[in-house]
């Protein structure tokens, strides 16, 4: 059996992060170990807005060159972000339940349009399902892929614009982090364990992509 | 050491409760990306077979 380098690399890596996060990273003293699911909800955050940010440039760059490369790269590209983002909105409440006090607030507008975001790369891979001709579903999608990350800057500012129980960066904020060393160290661990794992998922996702479209034009479908 | 954090030897007798959350969000979001990436291994091996 062939072994791909890149997800091998990316799981060990995403696995050292883990056991870094785990044993090797000082407890936060008001919050105890709720605040270890920061190393693994901020970078999922980062990676869904990269994902979706990737999905947009691609798509723009199609409707222009109309190359079928870029669809299915923003294809796989969304579906990897809603994986993320999946994760973003199931480490979030379950870090805000011990030190909120609850799962979940709906005016909360962090959490609820970060939720919107999940929904319309869900609908954009229900609208990739739905459109059976090739070059309408790849216009389609490229439209929805590109509207759907005008809400990441949005999502970004949220917490500046509006009363919200979610708290402000600390790390990408304008004065410095103000994270402990050990702490900064092992999210940035996390941030680039998580960011490899995104390019290894959108590596195999594409070429499942190519290998789908050629079984299906051999069998004499559209792709 | 900076005050937000708690020496090594109190680490284990500090607040259960919320390890428990921690416990639970590192099992769910490991389990959806081991299962996202046996998902695409599955579907890329059906594709193969030209199932």
């Amino acid at each position: 059996m062939k072994i791909s380098w890149l997800p091998t690399v990316a799981a060990m890596a995403v696995i050292g992060t883990v056991i870094r996060a785990a044993f090797f990273t000082p407890l936060e003293a008001r919050q105890g170990a709720a605040q270890k699911i920061f190393y693994i909800h901020v970078p999922a955050a980062w990676v869904a807005f990269l994902a979706f940010a990737l999905v947009a440039i691609a798509s723009g760059v199609f409707l222009w060159v109309r190359d079928r490369r870029l669809d299915r790269f923003a294809e796989s590209s969304a579906e990897v972000g809603v994986v993320f983002t999946t994760v973003v909105l199931i480490t979030g409440p379950l870090w805000a339940r011990p030190i909120w006090g609850t799962y979940w607030a709906w005016w909360d507008v962090r959490l609820v349009s970060t939720l919107f975001l999940w929904f319309i790369y869900v609908a954009y891979i229900v609208l990739r399902g739905a459109v059976e001709s090739p070059e309408l579903r790849a216009r389609y999608s490229a439209v929805l892929g590109i509207l759907g990350a005008l809400l990441i800057p949005f999502i970004h500012l949220s917490v500046y614009l509006f009363a919200t129980m979610h708290p402000l960066p600390i790390v990408g904020k304008p004065s410095s982090p103000s994270l402990p060393g050990e702490m900064l160290l092992t999210l940035l661990l996390s941030l680039f364990s998580f960011t490899l794992l995104y390019f290894a998922f959108v590596r195999a996702r594409y070429y499942y992509a190519v290998e789908r479209d050629a079984a299906m034009a051999t069998a004499g479908h559209d792709a | 050491m900076p005050s937000s954090v708690m020496p090594r030897w109190q680490q284990l007798a500090t607040m259960p409760e919320t390890s428990f959350y921690y416990h639970l969000a590192y099992t769910i979001a490991l389990g959806i990306y081991a299962g996202y990436g046996l998902n695409l291994y599955i579907r890329r091996k059906r594709v193969r077979e030209g199932r």
